[in-house]
């Protein structure tokens, strides 16, 4: 009799979650063999990644900028190769290069006055993103109960 | 400061890993848990509790032989520490002390 085999798509999201947590993988595949059931093995998966994603160490950095697509890559290399430059402080109250306070003003006015009902998008699009926050920082909480205390120190 | 007591599920590992000896992975615990435990158990619950456990120096682990039967995928092995016996020894003796003297728990188990 041969084991069974998991679906293709559970087989890549075991993929995925054995570059966190190889044993981890490893024991849902070995118990999916003996047990033989589907619901099983996405119960189990579905739990590992969600608990993986939330509550899994990943050590707090202050500022998480990672050149995730080329054009901020190239950006923040432009940024390294002209250090030369004098030092130049925002007064615009905007951390972005070229958008500053009155382009958001400007930005806002012409939102308000073609399309409207975009600032509900806005809102919560700035919901959304306060909640995910608070979220990971419970996580992270969660995962480092001491960081509060180390920095408040 | 780590805390003195552990709670229910963290005990159940512990246990179970003392129970299972050199044998103590993801697999087996979960197995020895469900079955001496009566619950059903989530693995990724599992490795997060023994995680935790590590952490606190409850627990210490090691990594196996990749094997086919899982994958290609290496076993992690957990045996419980001096500080990780100790703890389990104080959350029974407490437990104990809780269970003294309740008169609705007198005669046998339910």
């Amino acid at each position: 009799m041969t084991a069974p085999k998991p679906p293709r798509l559970a087989e890549a999201l075991l993929g995925r979650l054995a570059l966190d947590n190889e044993p981890l993988a490893g024991d849902i595949i070995e118990e999916f063999r003996r047990r033989n059931s589907r619901f099983w093995l996405w119960r189990q998966l579905i739990a590992a990644l969600v608990v993986q994603a939330l509550y899994a160490p990943h050590p707090p950095v202050a500022l998480n900028l990672t050149p995730t697509d080329p054009v901020v890559a190239e950006w923040l290399m432009w940024r390294r190769l002209t250090s030369d430059r004098k030092t130049q402080v925002s007064l615009t109250g905007s951390g972005v290069e070229g958008i500053g306070g009155l382009t958001m003003v400007i930005l806002g006015f012409m939102m308000s006055t073609v399309i409207p009902a975009i600032w509900w998008f806005v809102v919560g699009g700035i919901g959304a993103g306060v909640l995910l926050g608070v979220v990971k920082l419970r996580a992270r909480r969660v995962a480092y109960p001491n960081t509060e205390r180390l920095l408040k120190l | 400061m780590a805390r003195d007591l552990l709670t229910d599920f963290e005990l159940m590992i512990l246990l179970a890993i003392l129970r299972l000896g050199d044998q103590a992975y993801g697999v087996p615990i979960a197995r020895e848990i469900e079955t001496t435990g009566r619950r059903s158990v989530i693995l990724g619950a599992v490795y997060t509790a023994l995680e935790r456990l590590e952490r606190n120096s409850l627990v210490s682990s090691r990594m196996g032989n990749p094997s086919p039967e899982r994958g290609g995928r290496a076993k992690r092995f957990f045996d419980v520490t001096p500080q990780g016996l100790k703890a389990v020894k104080d959350t029974q003796r407490s437990l104990v002390a809780l269970w003294k003297g309740v008169a609705q728990l007198k005669g046998g188990t339910v």
